[in-house]
């Protein structure tokens, strides 16, 4: 059994004019709960249909809880359970429908876990599907991909269109029930503040290129935002700042690793440094979005002891 | 299971059909019923026998063009357009399973209907004139007057049809995923093709392939071929088409 649930090695979608997905290497590790964030058109929905089989990558290759795409592909499909950015279902079918569609075409489907999730989610299983609300449609999506006893979810966009309390008891189901007993889950967002609730890695993608994969923690750690005050301070993103803001004297830096050291060079150059202050996922993903340097798998920077040099 | 999705889709379809067809029905009886006190067309078992034949054929060969449009759009082309493609194709099956499992269910489908037809017809046509093929010498291959009436071609060249009609609307659907566009697809190249001919008849001599299956079946024109290669021609067509739609899912990003 692999560490990872995912890999991605050099993937690419490549439309006329466009390139979705541009070399992506992707690390999802098993048991961990990896929000995926993007802006709309970053290359999530291309890499997730690819990861899914629907779409062929025009080079590079995935891996799948060890398995290999596309030699794999229904063994990849038997195990993997996905809830697709539309939410659609057959719509004159009503959940109970949907659940004997289903079934034959999962060898490890549960009867018993549809009803369970069923009844956690209040889904009216004998109503036709569109005939239900779309929190009850994103339920019931989120049900068949559940009961079919994946060991891995790839979710797009799930709470997209919900209202808090449908999307706490989601989330709620997600982490308690399914991986609380170790499974992974795959989920692209835009909502920063869901994806900092849940998850425990964090990819950012944009303009089909990875800008950063790491753990939370590590984010939260590492992360900082230092202000400083000086004459020729440095005015470029280098090394591990990421970001720098100029406005007279004052510049605001985001670095990566080692802040302090960070500051005390600074200081060295003759800087008065204002504030180091730590960043929230949201405040890294607006400062990353806006530089588009694509950075290595795992590596959230620089090494500390390219501060100096860089400054 | 997409066996079952598959009727389900398709149900209010064949319901509907078997309704109309149910007052067509009632309304030949009647008009037979009207012609026998009018004109005691009854007299000569063999012209009544032709007509039931005739009419029979002419509704399963109706019921073969409507019901292959109808039936060839109910499809993986059609999940593309309700947007559960997606849905569809993440069953751990493979793409050219839904294809042929879809095909195979839909020519179920479209022969039961036409054997239906073909009872219903011929039942209603006995019942209001009395079983008339008792006394016909030959109820199978007849002729009467220039007309020779050959049964079992005639149910092949219905069969082909149906097949043919089904086949590229199924085809055109998956490829344009879209029902609508299958259709209008499908209806146009069926007119092209015979205005093609038409065209090519008359300026070059040249005949294609008739399409006009109940009517050339037997006759050996068409490009100065035999029967059964005309036949045989159109039944590897009609095959084709899955095939054709399988290869275009198969490389078809969702």
């Amino acid at each position: 059994m692999t560490e990872y649930a995912i890999t991605t090695a050099q993937l690419a979608k490549i439309y006329p004019g466009v390139r979705a997905v541009d070399g992506l290497d992707l690390r999802v590790p098993r048991g961990s709960i990896y929000g995926f964030l993007g802006r709309n058109g970053a290359g999530k929905t291309t890499t997730i249909r690819m990861l899914m089989c629907l779409a062929s990558p025009t080079h590079g290759s995935a891996s799948i809880l060890g398995l290999q795409w596309p030699a794999d592909r229904l063994a990849i499909l038997q195990r993997v359970g996905y809830l697709s950015e539309k939410k659609l279902l057959f719509e004159a079918m009503t959940g109970r429908d949907l659940m004997r569609f289903n079934r034959p075409y999962f060898p490890r489907w549960s009867d018993e876990a549809a009803k369970r999730y069923a009844e956690r989610l209040e889904i009216p299983m004998d109503r036709a599907f569109r005939k239900l609300s779309q929190g009850n449609r994103t339920k019931l999506c989120l049900l068949l991909a559940l009961a079919q006893g994946a060991e891995l979810l790839i979710l797009d966009e799930p709470t997209s269109g919900l209202d808090p309390v449908v999307m706490d008891q989601l989330l709620k189901v997600l982490i308690e029930d399914y991986a609380g007993e170790g499974r992974t889950i795959f989920l692209s967002s835009h909502n920063l503040a869901e994806v900092e609730k849940v998850a425990d890695w964090v990819g950012i993608i944009h303009q089909g290129k990875l800008l950063l994969e790491a753990p939370l923690e590590e984010i939260r750690a590492d992360f900082r935002r230092v202000a400083a005050s000086g004459n020729n301070l440095p005015a470029q993103p280098k090394a591990q700042i990421f970001s720098v803001a100029s406005s007279g004297s004052f510049t605001e830096y985001f670095v990566r690793n080692d802040a302090e050291r960070f500051a005390a060079g600074l200081r060295a150059q003759g800087a008065a440094v204002l504030e180091t202050s730590p960043l929230n996922l949201e405040q890294v993903f607006l400062q990353l979005v806006k530089k588009e340097e694509p950075c290595i798998s795992g590596n959230i920077g620089a090494t500390p002891a390219a501060v100096s040099s860089s400054i | 299971m997409y066996f079952w999705k598959y009727w389900r889709d398709t149900r209010r379809g064949v319901f509907v059909y078997l309704g109309v067809l149910i007052w067509i029905v009632l309304f030949w009886m009647y008009a037979i019923y009207r012609a026998n006190r009018l004109h005691n067309i009854g007299g000569d078992p063999l012209i009544l026998w032709a007509m039931m034949v005739g009419v029979t054929f002419s509704f399963v060969y109706m019921c073969a063009i409507v019901m292959g449009l109808i039936l060839g759009t109910s499809n993986v082309g059609s999940d593309f357009a309700k947007g559960t493609a997606e849905f569809l194709l993440t069953r751990s099956r493979s793409r050219r399973y839904f294809v042929w499992t879809g095909w195979l269910t839909g020519m179920a489908e479209l022969l039961s209907l036409m054997i239906v037809t073909g009872f219903i017809v011929v039942g209603a046509t006995a019942f209001a004139t009395g079983p008339v093929w008792r006394r016909v010498p030959s109820p199978i291959r007849f002729q009467v007057d220039q007309d020779f009436i050959d049964i079992p071609k005639m149910v092949l060249a219905a069969v082909l049809m149906a097949a043919l009609v089904f086949g590229l609307t199924y085809f055109m659907s998956v490829l344009l995923k879209s029902r609508q566009r299958g259709v209008i697809a499908s209806l146009g190249i069926l007119t092209a093709y015979q205005a093609v001919n038409v065209i090519l008849k008359d300026w070059a001599r040249i005949s294609l392939p008739s399409l006009d299956l109940m009517e050339r079946a037997y006759a050996s024109e068409t490009w100065h071929l035999s029967p059964q290669v005309v036949m045989l021609f159109w039944a590897v067509l009609a095959l084709a088409f899955p095939f054709a739609a399988q290869v275009a899912l198969d490389r078809k990003d969702i």
